[in-house]
């Protein structure tokens, strides 16, 4: 006879309520997270179904919900009219659906949102007869917020055919009421704890662009009173964290800064975005599908150490990030299983749990943490308290559960910062693909290294120059060079073989990047140059750009590599070089260029000789650099292709004879000619693509028919 | 005044429900409706309506096909037997469509009942009488089977015709606005009706006499003014009755023209398109025609013709015979047989599907082919249908098991409808998968209502099936459950400009159906007692035989080898990174017992060459980055020499790789789609929820599978293993439906062609699966990744371990791996509750090689990291399944909210609290998510 309690699995276990109405173990959703590329990885499950609270006894339309301290949820209930109350274990507490003012009883009508105090004061949003109704905790009538319509007119903030619908309400400092209105484009409405309307905040200013300012220049005074100061969003829901801050969601915008805002009680968004990705919810999901498209944000709960979840009523999904930004961790789906959601409408979160209310369902679906999301909070929380190498076991913890997480990793390796491990530290951020930080250490990493080897480092340079002078000293220099040309001399009578005729071309490139009148001069009419070493050099070229691609720096290098296709690499730059070769010839022989196509091939091809040159040094180089020094690869990188270019231009002159005048025009002729000829490519390939489907359903209709 | 008015509405209204409700039970059980009986059961049927009920001797409790009281307004309601067939997804009840129009015939046979249903298309009064027959077939199969006024009344309502051809001299039809020329040739219409005959003979005899009179006339010269005068009588008499004569032969012809041709051809509109063709079968041939009958009459004249037997399909060959449409298609006409036997105890559906027939080609009157494919048998859709008064559950073996309280309340969602076996993947691929739920593992399902329940097992038919089950308040007022068959797969194929086609299976499921219902009362009609009848009923067919041992084996997995990307000279290649080597396993096993873990069972993944998506297997060939073979055989014999299994894994029904020259071909290897394409299995993103390239893989045709596994047992058996993991041999079913000559398998034949091959690998190996399908149990050792929960559908109420209950003591089964699930507590008290070992899928690597890989399922895997939970795991919980392991497990509840008890045969109790608080039970106190053995001593 033994009783025993579960050996916990962490040092984390948290204090539940009472029994529930329907337990559930299984979760249909698959939980994820974002990596640094944007790809979806699976996680374990953060949050899982606890229980589920269904109203359909007493609620139509569960348009938003608010828990109270002690554990009471708050449902507003639009088709009803009325506000119920359950506790945690979905026993009815109360039902309000009328007040008695000095002028006798009053209905509510459609109330969409509900707010209690911490006082107890509740807060009613009327929506169907545009009021706020404030009750005391007793139920008892305090007052009523409304507009009366001759003021609106007459007060010109408000935009034509006003009407007040409250949405969502909640109450910051100096008991201020911040309220978000349907229909309402001009911000949050501020009120007084009297009631008396103050103003609009957090509507974003419009930065113009160059083109809108010089269209409000031409513009005409009335066009201009027209333009509004600010970008017309309509806020879904709003939450207010403990010190004030407002916290909001737009259900849809362009702008991704708009999305989830973070307001201070003056009205500035002091968001931090620093995250991997924009806290947008799902990161760009394309497609044409049901479940396609930007996340739809309709609410927003704030949690404790600056942690915010968003719920997503598009795909059914709960977000959740830090308050720099970074992407926690993401649960929850559309459908007819536990813990998934048909028509979500509001969140809110009670001590550890996340509480979801679904219009569709009329339920309410409690979800608690499970060790790895309790594993993340502590985490986070250990660190906001300065405790690093507690934070840094948590994250590891995290990790135990789940390998794919990137911000466990820069979290350990920061630990290793700190602790001075730099190489360590290194790998974590590597993992973490963090290369902020990776260069940070990388940078301490190698002041460490060359500090420490300082005196080999020096002695190695002295060494080296010493060994230079010595062998310049010697004439070491000069007597290879005069035994290469000696054995590339040839011998009376002998012809060259088509390989050193290659190469010669080849080494010809040398003369050409640094003389180009005179080399691109040489290569066409003595005959310097020919097709095999141009073809080399192009060769070269594509090997350089390839071998630039898969082996810059982790720090400069953000191209995912595991998908990049070699092949496609090198034929995207080859069709644009074999394009540029043939527009340009088309239009120069119209134009009497001096130059064939052989010429133009050729030519072409020694100008991008500086890209093998710098490109394959700076590729080594970067990977030795910090991301403060990355300025020096992308100097290069461009001095390269400028370098080219200015290549392509002087080849341009001398090939074809050109003034210089007409080299410009002409080059200007030749890109447009290449847009042109890209487009007319990309038409034509559509409409094979056409034809090819219209074949194929031509086909598909005989096979599947007979 | 208004008041009593409505009153006396009301209670009219009342009564007339009060009447018309019961009027189907009244009578069924009485002792003349008896069709079979045994010892056990009595089968009662009322013929008239099909319906019936059975009766369990010996507590008198009784089931019943259709609600007792059902309102005779719903049809539905008195179903037995629903077909769905396309285009356009009809669905027809057999009250409706058979029983009503008399179309079944009821064939008593031994032990039971045989009903051949004909399902047919909605016909009216209108449909039972035709507007043309011939004389010969009218008198044969209506007149001469009717006496008296029913004759005469059905017979005064037709006109007898025929086509003669014209007499010499004889003046050819001519009526006005009429072609006769056209129409009637040298023919004319010559009616039959006494009336008109009598007429005839009239103006014969008049002629006659006019000739007569006007000889005498001219004999008697001019004294013959009477003569004259009577002549003159004579005259206009005949012209009176000539004049009649001409009056309704242009009626009828005009009748039969305009209402009889004209109105039932599609394609004659106007008079003039009328030709000689379209009467030329009247040619000598007497034809009766319809003459317009008030509406008033129509249903009893309809009522006398239906009592013949003569029906709307026999109207429409006289139609056809005559060249017009028919009223009614009856195109749309079903054949479906079932029969109700008695077996013992318990009771059998059957329906035979090669009896089923279906219109194939059958053409309309416009020339046009049509072919009605039912995809769909829905069979005893109210069997034992619980009302709003009735208390009890619906029991669904969704993954664990769960049920579905009756009267629950939950209008607001959806059916549950699920497959059995879980999905075809040859069937058309999701567009998209939002979520990941259990699936179907056992052919079972029930319904308990008050102390009476039955559980139905498909015993034929099994993987074509799926389980429907719903609440009352939704479609009607009962709560119900029943298998639907899908005999014809099918699909849509969706075309790029905008159309699209239906494409169907080549040919419909062969095989029958069989569905055996049995019954439990009292303490018995439980979810435990059905899953002890359902284990007693495998027992004694053989299917599960006890475990012998009684040490639980520990149950672990490892990853060998799996593809990552990494960059090679410069650029990126997929290589293979060896995870888990043969030396590592090795180690583990070491540790393993070092720890005082022994009797081990070790499924090695990833180990076939190309790692965990590896290649073809035609060969046994290990993964040479994970060791060589010599010590692979190695490995394999230590592990045997220390008590260890290992169970190297192979997945047949899956073709990650096609390369060349590796003996699979994509066209003619691979299961073929409806489409006619390969199909393909992908993995979803969990993000956008579409399916994800770099994850698909083939479907193996079943067809292929026993040459392959024939080819890779002979390699294997090289190595000398004790056991064998065959991994989704476990849980996938696929069809193939290539239709080339001979080549289609359907899912039933797919799942003998794996029993088969599984039975042939049992002989030498021990084998284990995944999930563990119902087919495989004969041949298992090993289930892992058994469900311990449903997949909680908003309609479910409660999970239950009826998986569990059934094989416990028979089958060794362990859980999901502990290190991939994220409520490790949970599930370490669904494990305890469920008696199910824990398992682990773990790798000797580090974690962090899995990251960057496309297998990034796999989240958490370093063996390493998760020793101390594995320890901990060992230590606390293996005492306790010491002490179940290998028992029967023979009761489970819920004690209240949260706390459950699991009772196994020897006495053992296992009590647990998933509460946040301690509970008392039987004077003990469990612990806040804690757990209470339980022993009674014997």
């Amino acid at each position: 006879m033994k009783s025993k309690r579960l050996i916990p699995l962490l040092l984390l276990i948290c204090v539940f309520t009472l029994l529930t109405p329907e337990y559930c173990d299984a979760a249909a959703y698959r939980s994820y997270n974002y990596d640094y590329w944007g790809e979806a990885l699976p996680t374990p499950d953060p949050y899982v179904p606890e229980k589920i609270i269904d109203l359909n006894q007493y609620v139509k339309d569960l348009r938003d919900i608010y828990v109270t301290a002690d554990g009471n949820i708050w449902a507003a209930d639009s088709s009803n009219n009325r506000i119920v109350v359950v506790n945690q274990d979905g026993e009815l507490v109360r039902i309000i659906d009328s007040f008695v003012t000095e002028s006798g009883q009053q209905k509510l009508n459609s109330p969409e949102s509900v707010f209690v105090n911490s006082d107890g004061i509740i807060y009613i949003a009327d929506t169907g007869n545009q009021r706020i109704v404030i009750l005391n905790s007793d139920g008892e009538f305090k007052n009523i917020i409304e507009f009366d319509p001759e003021a609106v007119k007459k007060a010109q903030i408000f935009a034509e055919g006003f009407r007040f619908r409250p949405r969502s309400i909640g109450q910051g400092v100096g008991d201020k009421l911040y309220v978000i209105s349907a229909g309402v484009y001009d911000g949050i409405m501020e009120f007084t704890s009297e009631g008396i309307f103050e103003g609009f905040i957090g509507a974003p200013r419009v930065t113009p662009s160059p083109w809108e300012v010089f269209w409000y220049r031409v513009a005409t005074e009335e066009q201009r009173a027209r333009r509004r100061l600010f970008i017309p969003v309509e806020f879904s829901k709003l939450d207010i964290d403990e010190i004030g801050f407002i916290y909001t969601t737009v259900a849809s915008s362009e702008d991704k800064s708009q999305i989830v805002k973070r307001l201070s009680p003056s009205g500035t968004d002091s968001l931090i975005r620093s995250g991997k990705h924009p806290v947008v919810g799902d990161i760009l999901i394309s497609g044409v599908d049901p479940y396609s498209g930007m996340s739809t944000l309709i609410d927003i709960a704030v949690r404790e150490n600056g942690l915010y979840s968003v719920l997503d009523s598009k795909r059914g999904r709960v977000f959740t990030y830090d308050s720099y930004g970074n992407l926690l961790y993401i649960f929850g789906g559309p459908g007819s299983h536990d813990g998934m959601f048909d028509r979500p409408s509001a969140i809110d979160t009670y001590e550890e749990k996340i509480l979801v209310a679904d219009r569709g369902k009329n339920t309410i679906t409690v979800f608690k943490p499970t060790v790895y999301a309790q594993a993340i909070h502590a985490a986070i929380e250990y660190y906001e308290r300065g405790d690093y190498d507690k934070s840094a076991e948590m994250w590891r913890q995290v990790l135990k559960f789940d390998a794919g997480y990137e911000m466990a990793y820069t979290g350990i390796g920061r630990n290793y910062l700190l602790q001075e491990d730099f190489a360590t530290a290194m790998y974590y951020f590597r993992l973490g693909e963090d290369r902020t930080n990776y260069s940070k250490a990388f940078d301490y990493y190698r002041n460490e290294l060359v500090t420490k080897n300082a005196s080999k480092i020096i002695s190695g340079i002295v060494i080296i120059i010493g060994l230079i002078v010595l062998m310049v000293k010697l004439g070491v220099p000069m007597k290879v060079k005069s035994q290469v040309s000696a054995a590339l001399a040839l011998e009376p009578g002998e012809t060259k073989s088509a390989l050193r005729t290659t190469l010669e071309g080849v080494w010809y490139a040398k003369h050409i990047i640094f003389h180009p009148f005179d080399g691109f001069w040489d290569v066409k009419h003595e005959k310097r140059g020919n097709v095999a070493s141009a073809t080399v050099i192009l060769a070269l070229v594509l090997i350089s750009m390839i071998i630039n691609i898969f082996n810059t720096g982790f720090v400069i290098n953000t191209r995912d590599i595991r998908y990049v296709n070699i092949w496609r690499e090198m034929a995207s730059v080859l069709a644009t070089f074999i394009l540029w070769c043939a527009v340009n010839w088309g239009f120069t022989t119209l134009t009497d260029g001096k130059g064939s196509f052989k010429d133009i091939y050729i030519y072409s091809a020694y100008a991008l000789t500086p890209m093998i040159l710098i490109l394959i040094p700076i590729t080594i180089f970067s990977n030795y650099i910090t991301a403060d020094e990355s300025y020096f690869y992308y100097l290069f990188y461009s001095i390269a292709v400028i370098w080219s270019m200015g290549l392509l231009f002087i080849g341009t002159i001398t090939t074809h004879d050109y003034s210089l005048g007409k080299a410009v025009l002409s080059i200007l002729i030749i890109v447009v000619g290449i847009v042109v000829v890209a487009f007319i490519g990309l038409l034509f390939f559509m409409i094979i693509d056409r034809l090819i489907l219209f074949v194929m359903d031509l086909y598909n209709e005989i096979v599947y028919r007979v | 005044m208004k008041k009593n008015l409505l009153l006396l509405l009301v209670l009219i209204f009342a009564l007339s429900f009060a009447v018309s409700a019961n009027v189907f039970a009244a009578g069924l059980l009485d002792d003349s409706n008896i069709v079979a009986e045994n010892e056990y059961l009595v089968l009662y049927m009322d013929k008239s309506d099909t319906s019936f009920a059975v009766k369990h001797k010996a507590s008198g409790k009784i089931w019943y096909s259709n609600p007792e009281n059902r309102k005779s307004t719903q049809a539905a309601q008195n179903a037995q037997l629903n077909i769905v067939y396309n285009p356009n997804s009809v669905t027809k009840d057999n009250y409706t469509y058979s029983n009503q129009y008399d179309r079944y015939e009821v064939i008593p046979i031994e032990n039971g009942v045989r009903i051949e249903y004909q399902f047919v298309e909605k016909w009216t009064a209108n449909d039972y009488l035709p507007q043309l027959i011939s004389a010969e077939r009218f008198e044969e199969k209506i007149l001469n089977r009717l006496e008296g006024r029913d004759r005469d009344q059905i017979r005064s309502y037709y006109y007898l015709v025929k086509l003669r051809k014209l007499e010499d001299g004889e003046q050819p039809i001519e009526i006005r606005g009429l072609e006769s020329e056209k129409i009637f040739k040298d023919y004319t219409l010559e009616i039959l009706e006494d009336d008109f005959q009598k007429m005839l003979q009239e103006a014969e005899s008049l002629t006659q006499q006019l000739k007569q009179l006007e000889a005498a006339i001219s004999a008697a010269g001019d004294g013959a003014a009477d003569l004259q005068a009577q002549k003159n009588k004579l005259e206009s008499n005949l012209n009176k009755i000539k004049q009649s004569i001409a009056w309704d032969q242009e009626d009828i012809i005009w009748h039969l023209i305009q209402n009889v041709i004209i109105a039932n051809r599609a394609d004659l509109t106007k008079v003039e398109d009328v030709t000689f063709a379209d009467i030329e079968q009247m040619v000598d041939t007497p034809t009766y025609v319809r003459k317009s009958i008030p509406r008033a009459s129509l249903s009893k004249l309809s009522q006398i013709i239906e009592s013949t037997g003569y029906s709307p399909i026999d109207a429409t060959e006289d139609h056809i015979a005559n060249n017009i449409n028919p009223t009614v298609p009856n195109l749309e006409i079903f054949d479906v047989t079932i029969e109700y036997l008695l077996d013992g105890e318990s009771f059998i559906v059957r329906v035979p599907v090669d009896e089923v027939k279906y219109p194939i080609d059958v053409v309309d009157f416009s020339g046009e082919k049509h072919t009605y494919p039912i995809m769909f048998l829905e069979i005893l859709p109210y069997f034992s249908a619980a009302g709003l008064n009735d208390e009890g559950y619906i029991f669904v073996p969704d993954g664990s098991g769960a049920l579905i309280y009756l009267n629950n309340g939950k209008t607001w969602t959806s059916t549950y409808n699920q497959g059995v076996y879980g999905r075809d993947f040859t069937e058309d691929p999701y567009s998209y998968q939002t979520a990941w739920a259990q699936q179907v593992n056992l052919p079972v399902f029930g319904l308990k209502k008050g102390d009476q329940a039955y559980l139905a097992i498909i015993e034929r038919g099994a993987s074509i099936a799926h389980l429907r089950a719903d609440i009352s308040g939704k479609r009607d007022d009962y709560n119900r459950i029943f298998p639907r068959f899908n005999i014809i797969k099918s699909g849509r194929i969706s075309l790029e400009h905008g159309g699209s086609l239906d494409v169907y299976q080549p040919e419909k499921y062969k095989g029958d159906i069989i569905v055996r219902y049995e019954f439990l009362v009292g303490d018995e009609a439980s979810y435990t007692g059905m899953a002890q009848r359902y284990q007693k009923y495998l027992v004694e067919k053989n299917v599960l035989k006890p475990i012998t041992e009684s040490n639980p084996p520990f149950i672990l997995e490892l990853i060998g080898a799996f593809t990552r990307t990494e960059v090679v000279f410069g650029v990126p290649k997929d290589v293979i990174y060896p995870a888990t080597t043969v030396a590592e396993v090795k180690s583990i096993i070491d540790d393993l017992r070092s720890i005082g873990i022994d009797n081990v069972q070790l499924r090695y993944r990833g180990w076939l060459k190309g790692g965990l998506e590896h290649y073809y297997p035609t060969k046994a060939n290990i993964e040479k980055k994970l060791g060589s073979e010599s010590e692979f055989i190695d490995l394999l014999k230590y592990a045997q020499a220390n008590n260890t299994v290992i169970y190297p894994e192979v997945d047949f029904l899956n073709v990650y790789r096609n390369t060349l020259f590796d003996g699979f071909s994509s066209r003619s290897d691979s299961a073929i789609r409806l489409n006619r394409l390969p199909a393909q299995i992908s993995n979803y993103d969990v993000a956008t929820f579409l399916p994800r390239i770099d994850r698909t893989a083939y479907v193996l045709s079943p067809r292929v599978l026993p040459k392959l596994m024939t080819s890779f047992m002979n390699d294997f058996s090289r190595y000398n293993s004790q056991g064998i993991a065959l991994d989704k041999m476990g849980w996938q079913v696929n069809s193939d439906f290539s239709r080339r000559a001979g080549q289609m398998v359907d899912r039933q034949h797919a799942t003998e062609i794996i029993s088969e091959q599984m039975a042939n690998v049992a002989q030498r190996y021990n084998i284990m699966v995944d999930k563990g399908n119902a087919y495989t149990w004969p041949y298992v050792s090993t289930i892992v990744n058994i469900p311990l929960t449903d997949s909680g559908y908003d309609l479910v109420d409660q999970r239950i371990p009826f998986y569990q209950m059934v094989i416990s003591g028979y089958i060794t089964y362990a859980g999901e791996a502990l290190n991939q699930v994220s409520d490790h507590e949970t599930y370490l008290l669904m494990s305890l509750e469920t008696g199910t070992l824990p398992y682990f899928s773990l790798a000797a690597a580090a974690s962090e090689v899995i990251k960057g890989t496309k297998f990034n399922e796999f989240y958490s895997f370093n063996y390493d990291q998760w020793r101390d939970e594995l320890i901990d795991c060992y230590q606390e919980l293996y005492p306790i399944y010491q002490r179940i392991y290998g028992q029967r497990f023979v009761y489970h509840a819920q004690l209240q909210p949260g706390v459950t008890i699991s009772t196994y045969e020897n006495g053992v109790s296992i009590i647990v609290n998933y509460n946040n608080y301690p509970v008392e039970y039987a004077g003990v106190t469990i612990g806040a998510r804690g757990y209470y053995l339980l022993e009674e001593d014997r």
